[in-house]
């Protein structure tokens, strides 16, 4: 506690102690006047010392919502990464993975097999590779994923081996995010009988199927059975507690005795938790402003960027002209200055500028080299050559200044943004306000989060910030392509249906949809480079959506307060973070990096 | 026969209340589910379409029931004393309303009552002594109040005292490092979070209560038994309090009573504010989620709060004022 | 109406707080009119600019984003103030519509009409706003002024009822009715008239409830991005840029608070200063 007792503070303590006294009523001798010293000693009686803590922000169900079961609505809150462990990390700034739940590994094109530690469950089952199977089993049954997987083979007690449908591009990232959830002495009966069902079609197995899901649904113990380094000890409506799963392999390693989550409602609530020193780490995103008052006035906290594996982009309406028209879309990539949007939209972002190439930006040397990029269309702000592609197009500038189109009228434009996120609807303000510098007539405008994703499916728009190409799960340029021209987003810009095709590099026709397919069972990484290279080509050059900026994660974390040992800045565990910043934390009080401070 | 009316316009008023809360929920537009999908696909490292798929299938919610069935499971739902169902939650209303009542009533009925005490001395004062330097002072301070909208006075003491100060905490209703529980630091740090929000209910408050105070002491100044009491030589101290106080205070019970029962909403905006966790904060977080029924169960618990406020106040008025008796 | 304007002009003469009121308000009006022709807003964004405090540049200051904090707040006084003047428009007509309706009218209808507003005199207006607000998706200024009329007619409607209630008694009205004057005709040429000066004040004490409302619903994040009006700049203040937490940033939180509250300071004084003119009971026995 480092607040400041002021003067009122001091009354009020003073006045309320003597009411309660006076309530018990106790012999008191006469008060004398309170001071906080002794206020201070008379509010905590001789304490008993503090367990060694680590307090983190997330979100959880209220009581009595809240229960154990990872499949039930309502089930585990931000608990999730300590009370369940994946086999493996994967660090996406290295590509390697490492050891976790599993002790060792091996891969093979279709499998990978997995040697697991000696553990246990906080319930005191031993782990077992039947576990393994009976998650896979309910994640498949509950979520239908990840569908990439065939079956998990279980020879003995301590290996499991994931078989996968056909070679993959990156497995381990999808490993990393599927953590083992549950153990065969509590839902092994689900396991076992939606085993029998799952992969056959039909009304009798569809049947059977849901009921076995709403089986699982109606499940409901207490608190989760955690695999993990920490279980569940209470919850409440403010706070949740985490203590160390005893049966954990690294329980004598672990120096940390509890976690004590608070509530995270919104990102200015941590704002405030971080600026009274309540909080040891959280990554909520704030304006660079707020970032320095908390590192100001709480000199032990550092802030650390890394890269949420996402980026904001400009998605254009390509069923709708003028945007149906690339002319068009690589002249406003020409009128907008990207690196000022990140400004003020979201000024912790690596800018996109001057490609739009989908692949990261902090990932763009790795997958596409200087050379390759070097011959990409660089879209620096340069009104010159936007005003060449419209002129050619038809379009001419009024002696107001303002675009016609070849018919002459003057459109009007909007740029959509989801009401609430407000980086959002800073950018879209902010590309609006400088079109409108340079002719044209654009407004922004905000939309009801729940008819957004309609809207834009419905192709009911012009302009719209959205999630470009976003990595989520994998830490791999395929799930960005896929996003783009298979998933949502491509389903917003209607590239899914229009960009069916493109020419590559080479002046090559290329199906899309094939490449991805490629590049999704390609194991071989240089092969991988060769159609990531296409498709950012295909991309950058024909701009179904202009990225704006790679988005990052402000790490704020204390050093030196209730716990020490953060990585260094260079650090590639970091990039462990995006996606599921607790499996980040809990990799490092698992390894014992960090560490109680003195 | 006048109290059979009043009860049967309040059941009347609840049920149109609840019906047409039903039927603007149900006209609720898009996806109520996509930012649920968001939240998780970012929290567990999942691409949205999956995400989306296991929001899908963990909220058994089916849209595709007819609607009047839908409507009487609402209505005998509310019967039973059943306010609906949170999206976001997933829980029932009634659950989160455990949690938030108990802190929304603590703040505001001590500040109602510290209010209306304050003001109504007041309002007393300086009805009798209208020519002091304290009528203009508390006229003055009433526009000054009745012109700052609640959330300025609760945005203000937030900036001044919690942000720049530091003497309040800024948010919260109890330090969360304590245990909370029947021990001193708790019920202390429970105070101390609850001064500023209460602070800032008073302040606002404080001036209508005197003026309306001194406006009902006026009138009963001119009253006929006044006069008579003075004639029979009462002290002025004994009929400033049992003759002018007792009767003008009357009026202002009903005001008081309105006040307690309208409670029971707080105030969505001083606890949004002060990041205070009762009723008017969760409204404020349906609003973020967009979570129609949290939003539907706790304005209908509002609505009932107030209407049964206004039943018992109509009922129970005639009793404490005889004038009142008499001409019903 | 006219007759009716010149009488006030005459009586504001008298009375200094009405007088203070009506100017402040003016302002405002004028700011309103003229201030984004003679204020340019200038929406690029500076980032090195931001938060500076007020300077002879700008004189209350710069946002987040590097821009005029003045210009913002008289470009978003359009905003406010239509929301204000067209609830208070369809708020009154719905009350006076209701109120004379009810009250001339008596019986059954009577009856219904004044458990209307009885409803709506109950159930509290914030929430109310909140949920038909986000399901119906206001956003501008026609919609906004639409939901919070929606839910403020009951003090008027009653009013004016009661007023017309004690009207209906009096002579003239009799003689109207005894000349076999039809029911429009009454209501139009007798009782309207009659109410008008009461009407007057109620129209402004609805704008000033209508913007308390109204910004304090775009404060809470109700209506999509109006990047000027003054709600969302304390939205933007509190909830998203964090000024609240920034030393100094204080001028882009104080600026919109000020400009409100000296808003209802002015309605406050012209509505009362009003009263004592028009009630001459009221006046202050000196």
């Amino acid at each position: 506690m480092s607040r400041r007792f002021g003067l009122p503070t001091v009354g009020f303590f003073g006045l309320a102690a003597l009411a309660l006294a006076l309530g018990a009523c106790a012999p008191a001798p006469t008060p004398t006047p309170p001071t906080p010293v002794v206020i201070e000693k008379e509010v905590t009686p001789t304490a008993a010392p503090r367990p060694r803590e680590f307090v983190l922000g997330t979100g959880w169900e209220v009581p009595p919502a809240y229960h154990g079961n990872p499949f039930a609505p309502g089930g585990v809150g931000g608990a999730w990464w300590f009370v369940f462990q994946p086999l493996l990390i994967y660090i996406p700034a290295t590509g390697e993975a490492l050891p976790s739940l599993a002790e060792s590994f091996q891969e093979a094109p279709d499998r990978i097999t997995f040697r697991l530690r000696q553990t246990g469950w906080s319930d005191g089952t031993p782990f077992t590779s039947k576990d393994v199977w009976a998650s896979f089993v309910l994640m498949r049954l509950m979520w239908n994923w990840p569908g990439e997987v065939d079956r998990v083979e279980t020879p003995d007690d301590r290996t499991a081996v994931i078989v996968w449908k056909q070679p993959l591009a990156n497995p381990k990232a999808l490993l990393s995010s599927a953590p083992i959830l549950v153990n065969t002495k509590a839902y092994g009966k689900f396991a076992e009988e939606a085993a029998q069902w799952l992969g056959r079609t039909g009304p009798e197995a569809e049947e059977a199927l849901n009921k076995v899901r709403q089986e699982v649904s109606n499940f409901k113990p207490e608190k989760p059975i955690a695999i993990g380094p920490y279980q569940v000890e209470s919850v409440s409506a403010s706070e949740m507690i985490l203590t160390k799963n005893p049966h954990h392999y690294a329980a004598g390693q672990i120096a940390i005795d509890r976690i004590r989550f608070l509530r995270w409602t919104s990102n200015e609530v941590m704002w405030a938790f971080h600026l009274a020193g309540e909080l040891d780490a959280s990554h909520a995103a704030a304006p660079k402003d707020v970032a320095d008052q908390i590192l100001q006035r709480q000199p032990k906290t550092r802030l650390h960027l890394v890269t949420d594996l996402s980026e904001f982009a400009l998605l254009f309406n390509l069923r709708k002209a003028p945007f149906n028209d690339v002319r068009f879309r690589r002249a406003l990539a020409y009128l907008i200055d990207r690196d000022k949007v990140r400004e003020v939209a979201y000024f912790a972002g690596l800018t996109s500028a001057p490609y739009s190439h989908g692949v990261l930006k902090s990932f763009e040397e790795r997958w596409l080299g200087k050379d390759f990029l070097a011959s990409l269309t660089a879209y620096n702000p340069d009104p010159a050559k936007a005003e060449a592609l419209l002129t050619e197009m038809g379009w001419r500038k009024g002696p107001d200044g303002k675009w016609r189109d070849p018919s002459g009228r003057t459109p009007e434009f909007e740029i959509l943004a989801q009401a609430g996120a407000t980086d959002w609807v800073l950018a879209a303000e902010a590309i609006a306000t400088q079109l409108n510098g340079q002719g044209f007539q654009v407004r922004a405008r905000a939309v009801e989060p729940g008819v957004y994703p309609t809207t834009l499916r419905g192709g009911q728009f012009d302009m719209a910030i959205q999630f470009g190409s976003a990595w989520w799960g994998t830490a791999h340029p395929h799930t960005g392509y896929y996003r783009l021209y298979q998933g949502e987003a491509a389903e917003f810009t209607g590239a899914k249906d229009l960009m069916k095709t493109a020419k590559g590099p080479q002046g090559e026709e290329v199906d899309v949809a094939q490449a991805l397919d490629r590049l999704l069972k390609e194991p071989d990484p240089e092969r991988q480079k060769a159609i990531v290279r296409q498709l950012a080509w295909i991309t950058n050059e024909n701009l179904p959506a202009l990225s704006l900026l790679e988005k990052r994660l402000m790490i704020f974390h204390v050093d030196g307060v209730r716990v020490t040992g953060w990585p260094a800045e260079n650090d590639p565990l970091w990039t462990v973070a995006p996606g599921a910043i607790e499996r980040f934390y809990a990799h490092l009080l698992i390894q014992g990096i960090l560490k109680p401070a003195p | 026969m006048r109290g059979i009316r009043r009860v049967f316009l309040a059941v009347f008023t609840i049920w149109l209340v609840a019906t047409l809360t039903f039927v603007v929920v149900e006209r609720a537009p898009g996806d109520v589910f996509y930012l649920m999908a968001q939240e998780i696909a970012q929290a567990r490292g999942i691409s949205i379409e999956v995400a989306y798929a296991q929001v899908r299938s963990m909220i058994g919610y089916d849209p595709t029931r007819p609607l009047w069935d839908r409507y009487w499971e609402w209505l005998g739902g509310l019967l039973r004393g059943n306010l609906g169902f949170s999206y976001f939650y997933r829980i029932s209303v009634n659950q989160i309303l455990f949690q938030a009542l108990p802190w929304t009533v603590f703040v505001l009925s001590v500040a109602l009552l510290l209010s209306f005490g304050i003001g109504v001395m007041l309002g007393l004062v300086i009805a009798v002594r209208r020519r002091t330097w304290l009528d203009p002072l508390i006229t003055g301070y009433a526009s000054l109040t009745d012109a700052t909208p609640d959330y300025l006075t609760a945005l203000l003491l937030l900036i001044l005292f919690a942000l720049n100060l530091k003497w309040f905490p800024s948010k919260g209703a109890y330090d969360s490092s304590l245990t909370p529980g029947f021990n001193l630091p708790f019920l202390l740090s429970v105070f101390h979070h609850a001064t500023l929000p209460i602070l800032a209910y008073t302040l606002e408050n404080l001036g209508a209560w005197a003026l309306a105070m001194k406006g009902s002491a006026v009138s009963v100044l001119g009253e006929d038994f006044i006069a008579f009491a003075r004639a029979r030589g009462l002290k002025e101290r004994r009929i400033l309090t049992h003759y002018v106080g007792r009767n003008a205070i009357l009026p202002l019970v009903t005001g008081l009573a309105l006040g307690f029962g309208g409670m029971f909403g707080g105030s969505v905006l001083i606890e949004t504010v002060f990041h205070y966790p009762g009723i008017g904060w969760f409204f404020k977080f349906a609003l973020d989620h967009r979570d129609y029924g949290m939003m539907r169960g706790l304005l209908i618990l509002t609505t009932v709060a107030i209407v049964t406020a206004n039943l018992i106040t109509d009922l129970v008025y005639p009793w404490l004022d005889p004038r009142i008796r008499m001409e019903g | 109406m006219g007759a009716f304007l010149s009488d006030l002009l005459h009586a504001l003469q008298g009375n200094r707080r009405a007088a203070v009121g009506g100017l402040i308000l003016a302002g405002y009006l004028l700011a309103a009119l003229l201030g984004p022709a003679l204020i340019p807003l200038d929406p690029t964004m500076k980032y090195a600019e931001r938060f500076r405090p007020p300077s002879l540049a700008h004189p209350l200051g710069t946002d987040y984003a590097g821009r005029d904090v003045l210009a913002q707040i008289v470009h978003g006084s359009r905003d406010v103030l239509a929301i204000a003047v067209l609830t208070a428009l369809f708020t009154t007509a719905m009350a006076v519509g209701i109120g004379a309706l009810s009250g001339y009218s008596g019986g059954a209808l009577d009856a219904l009409l004044m458990l209307l507003t009885n409803i709506q005199l109950t159930v509290p207006a914030v929430p109310v706003y909140l949920l038909i607000g986000s399901v119906f998706q206001v956003r501008d200024p026609l919609g906004f002024a639409a939901l919070i009329s929606l839910w403020m007619w009951g003090p008027l409607a009653r009013a004016v009822r009661s007023q017309i209630l004690s009207l209906k008694e009096r002579e003239f009205i009799e003689a109207a009715r005894v000349l076999g004057l039809g029911t429009s005709h009454i209501l139009l040429r007798e009782l309207f008239p009659n109410l008008t000066p009461f009407v007057v004040i109620h129209f402004i004490r609805i704008m000033r409830d209508a913007i308390t409302a109204s910004v304090g619903l775009i404060f809470l994040g109700l209506a999509p991005f109006s990047p000027t009006n003054w709600g969302t700049m304390l939205n933007l203040a509190v909830f998203q840029t964090g000024a609240i937490y920034i030393p100094n940033a204080l001028h882009y939180v104080l600026a919109p608070m000020a400009v409100i509250v000296l808003f209802q300071l002015g309605a406050i004084f012209f509505a009362h200063g009003l009263d004592e003119i028009l009630n001459p009971r009221l006046r202050a026995p000196s």
